[in-house]
């Protein structure tokens, strides 16, 4: 062996870009010449398939979207002296991506194999749970406190504070939860953990076990993700072979079965008990009285993989990156109109921007940054002009979104803001569980209001109805969904009423998103080069090389493909049509 | 015109050239036997080599003659060729076919029989799930689960199966299974489509994307599984691929970055 | 336009061939062995090779040599002009062909420096060695520079292209390989002992014969077929059977440089795929062991197309 390590990510976002080929490609091209390991995902998912090679005394390559072809050709350069010249592979600069970056919870991503405890434990794996171990619980409780980590799951609560209340129960039979029921689209930091580094979550969940003195750990994973699951249940079977946990904790895997309100704690409880995932009135909190009646301390994945980190560096490590009120780092879901996307940790306290236009290397197509939707359908869209907030608990519920679980879908020019609006509204009234009437009506009519506005049929009191909703909704529900429910519309109306009053006295979109209001059109900045009609889903262009391209406006379905291709803007939108 | 009077000049020519050619073998090998005669007669009668040199004269002058004319007569070509080209009328810019979409999608195809129209459910798998999940009514989630892993969804025999088994209602079962996503109480086709509908995807066009499949897949309005059965397709929250938006799931492999135009690639070789 | 490249390439060929016959021609008298010492019946043929040309010369043709390849690099990565590159091929036919009659070639020059190399009675003049190594060092660097508008075999091949049609895939992929066995083939016979040697390349060299206009009947027509097939299927000989071609292949995949498609703004719409005839655009990307410097991409490209042409007249 020559010492050359490949690494190629197989998380589920590299498996569906392609990985497995690439990594059989790998295999096949390295012999016995080159280590080919497959890894997590490092989180530049705009790259995926993403190949590292380490040689010893050699900088890190780096490759992005790499083919079964160029899989060769990389193996080729660094095992053979006459070939490391080559200049055809896709080498990617990772530098302007991962530069601004902190890596905590995301350490191991793209570093180690997920299904291999060896090599968690090569880098300091387990060693937090065995420092606990000679601790008493409540030094353990007090770490967590003092080092101000606070719950990643979108609310924020002080997760010390969690821990201690856990503790003073006395009950006999106490749970700890993972919450890894990642309902939010657009976020998938949990995922990830759970695909990359599942041996994190299990320390942190075991660690915490050991601060309240519960017996039972159950991690409550999404079924839409059958690699995180499989990987969890593959780690946790290696941690109890080598007996890590002792033989106080058992752990076990329970798979959501797609419900986005199980992701609050009571709805979490009640599916875990059987029944339909509903909310509950708090107090008493589930850490109180939860699964079973008994004490339950719930936490969200990325919270519980700081946890090891705390307790190998020190509260003090962790409580001086972020800001006065927001300590530590946080994971972030790059998506949406971004030209690098993928996930992203940053210390607290960066701002939106920093976010967008650094690391995220700014809007795709050059276009113009709109807005950024946070927290997902319980969050709200902060528009450009206060991209400058900073990354924090208490500044970003200002705006009137959330931080939420860490989903940032970044918005252009092209996106209509009544039709976000719409989506999540559409979101949250299907996911609704049905208990509150606010929620269950409310959410309804709203969605009523906004489909209307899309069709070129909105009224001239929609609005004031919509800011009425918006009010009774959110303090007529019980849980979190319902009480966040209309953020999405009241941060739209407020920060973009003027694209509202334009769907319903003008019909018109200005952003040219909603197909009942827009007809497209070629212009003569057209070149001829039939990307849109190759593109065409409904053959509604002809294929005519070198000729200006005509859209049959009969067949089209303002599918915006061919805008989208266009490399020359020379498809417009027209609306009013 | 000067086109086709080029064509013709280089065919005289190209004839001309073989017309000479042949001359030539014919001549040399006439002229061959002349000298071989002649040699022989010299090595017999020594008078007769001025004769000699004359005939190899002849020869000589008749390389040098016929060297002068393919010379002249192949710059005619080589011009009168050049002349064609140019002349000929500038091809046309190739007009090339529109790209094929790289999977076709099967239609029609034999009708596959599913769930409903198999009456005969085999419960035995019911009682093995409820010996290993246990009898609790919090065993109702992953028991409901592993039916539907196995039967592909949730016939009502085993869910009535399961109300015998355990202590699970019929009303839970029934709250349950309706207030979860994942649970299907019909049918399914072969294959189930999950195209994800995100935040990312929406914005990525992943309605455009459904349109697409729907439309490929001659699915009814109103419907989710196409006619001969092959597929389902469910519209889900999210899929967790976000910076691959949009994102399809086809039974467990998913696939990213689509475009209506490729969205039927996604099927893959099940279409 | 291309018009007037075209008559003055036809100068260009014209004046060549005139000057190739004024050549001074070595008579048997002096220097080869007569007929009266070999006997046997034995024939002096009526025309030897010419006479050696002068050094200076010699060096010239290596500078053109140097500098067509270095105008091919610069029409094809600068100017990314077909005409251009077509007047190139006219005036490289019209020297190296049909002036200086195909010889001396770097296609041929792989057998001169393989017997040098192995038999150590054998000299080359510098002037092959730099033949030879030049175009591969361009290779390095450019890419098949050599093959654009340079090589006096490709070029003419070039110039008769005109209704090209795409090779499958496949079958072109397995005709590919030929080219390397020929190689292999030509160099198993350069080293052969004196009296076996043959240098293959150059007596099944299918062009030559054209250029010096003369030769057996069988090769001349040889050429005539390559250039009737050449008219529709791109540069037969130069892809399935140039031995050097192979050689060039292998050196430029190291380049960086040479034919890109749309470099700064990628159009990837597919139409310079359809237009190459060599199919050496691959995934909308040049590829360079196969790319043979012709320029037609450009050409078909539609930011280079008849729209925005009239838009910049407008």
């Amino acid at each position: 062996m020559s010492g050359v390590e490949i690494r190629v990510g197989l998380s589920s976002c590299g498996v569906a870009s392609g990985g497995e080929a690439v990594r059989d490609a790998l295999v096949k091209a390295a012999g016995g010449r080159a280590l080919v390991k497959a890894v997590g995902c490092n989180g530049m998912c705009h790259c995926e398939p993403i190949v590292q090679v380490l040689e010893a005394g050699r900088p890190v390559a780096l490759y992005g979207k790499v083919t079964a072809e160029s899989a060769r050709a990389i193996v080729g350069r660094h095992t053979r002296w006459w070939e490391r010249r080559r200049t055809d592979l896709p080498a990617v600069d990772s530098e302007p991506y991962l530069g601004k970056q902190k890596r905590i919870v995301l350490e191991n991503c793209g570093e180690i194999d997920p299904g291999k405890i060896d090599e968690y434990l090569a880098r300091g794996g387990y060693e937090a749970l065995r420092k606990c171990a000679g601790m008493t619980p409540e030094a353990v409780v007090a770490v967590i406190l003092e080092s101000g980590l606070r719950g990643r799951g979108g609310a924020g609560f002080p997760t010390g504070r969690k821990w201690a209340a856990g503790r003073a129960q006395t009950a006999a039979v106490k749970y700890v939860i993972c919450n890894g029921d990642e309902g939010d689209p657009g976020a998938f930091m949990d995922r990830l953990v759970l695909e990359a580094d599942p041996h994190r979550v299990l320390e942190g969940l075991a660690i915490a076990a050991y601060a309240i003195g519960a017996a039972t750990g159950i991690l409550y994973i999404r079924a839409e993700y059958p690699l995180a699951v499989r990987n969890v249940r593959e780690a946790i079977r290696q941690a109890e072979e080598r007996g890590l946990f002792g033989s106080g904790l058992k752990l076990e895997v329970r798979e959501g079965a797609g419900a986005f309100v199980c992701g609050e704690e009571t709805a979490l409880i009640h599916s875990l008990e059987g029944g339909r995932g509903m909310p509950r009135l708090r107090p008493p909190f589930p850490v109180e009285r939860g699964l079973h009646g008994a004490p339950t301390l719930i936490n969200n994945v990325e919270t519980l993989a700081c946890v090891p980190w705390i307790m190998r560096n020190g509260a003090a490590a962790f409580a001086s990156l972020g800001t006065a009120g927001s300590k530590g780092t946080k994971v972030f879901a790059l998506a949406g109109k971004i030209r690098r996307g993928g996930l992203i940790e940053v210390p607290m306290g960066i701002t939106i921007r920093e976010i967008v236009e650094e690391i995220g290397g700014g809007i795709q197509g050059g276009r113009k940054f709109k807005a950024v939707q946070m927290g997902g359908p319980s969050g709200g869209c902060i528009p450009e002009w206060l991209a400058d907030t900073p990354v924090d608990y208490d500044e970003i519920p200002k705006t009137g979104a959330i931080m939420g679980s860490g989903g940032m879908v970044v918005l252009d020019e092209r996106d209509c803001m009544v039709d976000m609006a719409r989506f999540f509204l559409r979101f949250t009234q299907a996911e609704s569980c049905g208990k509150c009437t606010f929620c269950r009506i409310g959410t309804k009519r709203m969605l009523e209001i906004l489909e209307r506005m899309c069709a070129g049929k909105g009224r001239r009191d929609d609005l004031a109805t919509l800011e009425e909703l918006v009010d009774f909704v959110s303090r007529g529900s019980l849980c979190g969904l319902g009480q966040t429910a209309p953020n999405p519309v009241a941060t739209t109306l407020k920060y973009f009423r003027d694209e509202y009053e334009a769907h319903i006295h003008e019909k018109r979109c200005p952003a040219g998103r909603c197909t009942a209001l827009v007809r497209y059109r070629v212009t003569d900045g057209c070149i001829g080069c039939t990307l849109c009609a190759q593109a065409c889903p409904v053959g509604a262009i002809a294929y005519q090389p070198y000729k200006k391209h005509e859209i049959d406006d009969a067949l089209c379905t303002r599918c915006d493909e061919c805008r989208k291709v266009c490399q020359d803007d020379a498809v417009e939108v027209v609306s009013p049509c | 015109m000067k086109g086709r009077a080029a064509g013709v000049v280089v065919l005289v020519c190209v004839a001309a050239l073989t017309a000479d050619y042949a001359v030539k073998i014919a001549w040399t090998a006439a002229s061959d036997v002349r000298v071989a005669a002649l040699q022989e007669k010299v090595r017999a009668d020594a008078g007769l080599a001025a004769a000699l040199a004359a005939e190899q004269k002849k020869i000589a002058d008749f390389n040098q003659a016929r060297r002068t004319r393919i010379n002249w007569l192949s710059l005619v070509l080589i011009v009168a060729a050049a002349a064609f080209l140019v002349e000929q009328p500038k091809a046309p810019r190739r007009i090339p076919e529109k790209p094929q979409k790289a999977a076709g999608v099967r239609r029609g195809g034999k009708p596959v029989v599913t769930g409903a129209a198999a009456p005969e459910i085999d419960l035995a798998f019911v009682d093995e799930v409820v010996a290993r999940e246990g009898r609790g009514t919090e065993a109702a989630i992953p028991i409901l689960q592993a039916i539907q892993a196995h039967y592909r969804y949730l016939p009502d025999e085993a869910l009535r199966r399961v109300c015998e088994l355990t202590e699970i209602t019929p009303a839970q079962i029934a709250g349950t299974s309706s207030f979860y996503s994942r649970f299907r109480r019909s049918p399914v086709g072969e294959h189930i489509v999950r195209v994800c509908h995100g935040t990312a995807c929406h914005v990525a066009g992943a309605r455009q994307i459904t349109d697409e499949l729907r439309r490929e897949l001659k699915i009814a309005e109103g419907e989710d599984t196409d006619p001969s059965r092959t597929f389902t397709i469910e519209e889900v929250a999210c899929l967790g691929c976000c910076s691959l938006a949009p994102v399809v799931m086809v039974d467990e492999h998913t696939a990213g970055n689509l475009t209506p135009a490729t969205a039927c690639d996604a099927l893959g070789e099940h279409a | 336009m291309s018009r007037l490249w075209a008559v003055v390439a036809l100068l260009c060929a014209l004046t060549g061939s005139v000057w190739a016959q004024a050549l001074p021609y070595e008579r048997p008298v002096d220097r080869a062995p007569q007929e009266k010492s070999i006997g046997g019946g034995y024939k002096t043929p009526d025309v030897q090779k010419p006479l050696p040309r002068k050094g200076w010369l010699e060096i010239t043709d290596v500078v053109l040599l140097a500098a067509a390849m270095g105008v091919s690099v610069w029409i094809v990565v600068k100017r990314r002009n077909r005409r251009w590159l077509m007047a190139l091929s006219a005036t490289s036919v019209a020297y190296f062909g049909f002036y200086r009659e195909g010889c001396v070639c770097p296609i041929g020059s792989i057998q001169n420096v393989t017997v040098a190399l192995t038999d150590g009675h054998y000299h080359i003049p510098m002037v092959v060695t730099a033949t030879f190594f030049l175009p591969l060092l361009v290779a390095v660097f450019y890419g098949r520079a050599f093959c654009g508008g340079v090589c006096a075999l490709g070029s003419l091949q070039e110039l008769v292209l005109i209704r090209p049609v795409q090779v499958p895939k496949k079958l072109d992929r397995a005709l590919g390989w030929l080219k390397y066995v020929y190689l292999l083939a030509a160099i198993g016979f350069a080293v052969l002992p004196l009296a076996q040697r043959d240098f293959v390349i150059c007596r099944f060299d299918p062009f030559v014969s054209l250029f010096r206009r003369s030769g057996f009947a069988h090769m001349l027509a040889l050429g005539a077929a390559f250039l009737v097939l050449g008219m529709f299927v791109g540069r037969p000989y130069c892809r399935y059977l140039c031995p050097y071609g192979g050689l060039l292949a292998w050196f430029s995949r190291l380049s960086s440089r040479g034919v890109s498609i749309t470099p700064n703004k990628e159009l990837d719409c597919g139409l310079c795929t359809d237009a190459c005839p060599y199919g050496a655009i691959e995934k909308m990307r040049a590829v360079r062991a196969n790319c043979l410097y012709c320029a037609r991409c450009y050409e078909a490209c539609p930011r280079e197309g008849p729209l925005v042409q009239l838009r910049g007249q407008a």
